[in-house]
């Protein structure tokens, strides 16, 4: 094989158009029927070598995406066809030499990626996600490969899976992960991307939750790499958590019950402030819940459930007021505020 | 958000506050139709903020027709590209018709695929189809084109390697 992975040492210098040269001689690479487990472990190493190497596989996977996709159709033989038929005229090819057409390749998603600062771009993957839930809905998946994707409250989510990939894209919310192996083989690396950055699971369950400007990921068993978008990779072990956003990683703590339980319906304050418990609750119910500051620090523990929050909301604040001294009352804007009795 | 950026985002803002009307209208004289116009427009002034770059508004008018000529020839594309895949799937025996659903959706995959084909040189096109798209090995794809396998490696990573040259960032 003639692609080379690069040095750690020269990672940093290593310009764009030689990060394209390298992923381009990569998928020639794994395309070959002759591709040996030593390519696929030095490809692995390239991708893990540096955060620009994964962000370049992406791209192309994107590409790469529907070509599987027409491969796959039935009727791939007319798509030849058609594709044949239709060779490009030379005015179109002249325009797109200059970079003026041209839909926008891999498409959305990308761009979306490489433009976190956007606002409304962000709404829009957040509208046009293949899986969303409403305020106080939940849910679970099977993935092609048997992978479990449980989906909490207010949450959008892609999945993308391509021949090199088991893509996750996690636009806004909550997600929890119980990895499968790969059906197929060699595996396919399992990720999640979210636009701070990419987790590669590592023999897993674990869970992410984040939107445009950070990330959090508590893991439950096995390890989960955490890449971000620009600055190194960071490995979070079975029992930890961490935040991230796209500059960096840091460790947070024990991975928290709470981030599991939800999938059971299940809301844990384990020796928590009423004011984070309050926030957590939030996230199931449109009702605005506010906490006057002189009761935020009380502190809270139990298990609730919020399998169905039209119902368990309500009947979770109505039990705090049986387990602290505060009350729940209605404020003149519609909302909630809990304060001491 | 840096400062760039904020920058960026504001010359967006007013080119589009000064110009988006106006381009929308002369997008309906070229389409006869207001609603293709309406996407179409939308559409130039997404393509200008994926660019990254500051936009050229020292003459906003060319800077926008020369971006909207560039979605109009895609749009004309996509045009020929749905007659030909229409013309295609008709002529095929009723059994291996897809379905109406399969139908758009490989439409949008052909679009697509007919847009990142655009830029690659003949050879370099045909093999990467041949792997991509007919699923034939490194070698078989050798054999039809009457080169060798290692050639047929060096067409699949110039394939790649132009398309993300072309691509977005």
């Amino acid at each position: 094989m003639s692609a080379k992975s690069p040095r750690p040492k020269s990672a940093n210098r290593t310009g764009k158009q030689d990060i394209h040269r390298q992923a381009a001689e990569w998928f020639a690479v794994l395309h070959d029927e002759n591709v040996s487990e030593d390519d696929r472990k030095r490809w692995q190493e390239w991708l893990a070598a540096d955060p620009a190497h994964a962000r370049i596989w992406q791209r192309v996977e994107a590409i790469s995406q529907p070509f599987a996709q027409a491969a796959d159709a039935a009727s791939a033989e007319a798509v030849r066809e058609t594709l044949d038929k239709a060779r490009v005229s030379g005015r179109r090819r002249a325009l797109r030499l200059l970079g003026l057409g041209g839909v926008a390749l891999g498409t959305g998603l990308l761009l979306r990626q490489t433009l976190p600062w956007q606002a409304w771009l962000h709404g829009y993957a957040v509208a046009h996600a293949a899986y969303r839930t409403r305020i106080g809905e939940h849910r679970q998946l099977k993935l092609p490969d048997g992978t479990l994707l449980a989906i909490n409250t207010a949450t959008a989510v892609d999945v993308e899976f391509g021949r090199e990939l088991r893509r996750i894209v996690l636009h806004e919310g909550e997600i929890l992960v119980d990895s499968a192996p790969d059906t197929q083989s060699p595996a396919r690396p399992l990720v999640v991307d979210t636009s701070c950055g990419r987790l590669t699971a590592l023999g897993t369950r674990f869970s992410v939750r984040g939107g445009r400007q950070s990330g959090q990921v508590a893991v439950f068993e096995g390890r989960v790499r955490v890449a971000p978008v620009s600055s190194g990779p960071l490995d979070v072990v079975a029992g930890q958590q961490a935040r991230f956003t796209a500059a960096g990683v840091d460790l947070d703590g024990r991975a928290d019950p709470a981030r599991e339980s939800w999938t059971r319906g299940q809301l844990i304050a384990d020796n928590i402030p009423l004011a984070d418990f309050i926030v957590e609750l939030s996230r199931y119910t449109t009702v605005p819940l506010s906490v006057s500051p002189d009761a935020a620090h009380l502190r809270l523990v139990g298990v609730y459930p919020v399998a169905d929050p039209d119902r368990d909301v309500p009947a979770i604040l109505a039990a705090l007021e049986g387990a602290l001294p505060v009350r729940v009352q209605r404020t003149p804007a519609g909302g909630l505020l809990i304060s001491p009795r | 958000m840096s400062a760039a950026k904020t920058t960026l985002q504001q010359t967006v803002h007013v080119l589009y506050c000064d110009h988006h009307g106006w381009l929308q209208g002369w997008l309906r004289k070229k389409l006869g139709d207001a609603h293709h116009a309406a996407d179409l427009a939308h559409d130039t002034f997404l393509r200008i903020i994926g660019r990254q770059e500051a936009p050229d508004y020292h003459e906003p008018k060319a800077y926008l027709t020369t971006i909207a000529r560039g979605l109009l020839a895609d749009h004309w594309r996509r045009q020929v590209i749905e007659r030909t895949w229409l013309e295609t799937l008709a002529a095929l025996p009723e059994p291996l018709a897809p379905s109406p659903e399969e139908k758009a959706l490989l439409l949008e995959t052909l679009c697509r695929i007919d847009a990142l084909l655009d830029k690659l040189k003949p050879k370099v096109r045909e093999a990467f189809l041949l792997s991509q798209l007919d699923g034939l090995t490194y070698r078989q794809i050798g054999e039809r084109m009457g080169v060798g396998e290692r050639m047929v490696k060096k067409y699949m990573a110039q394939a790649m390697l132009s398309l993300l040259a072309d691509d977005v960032s």
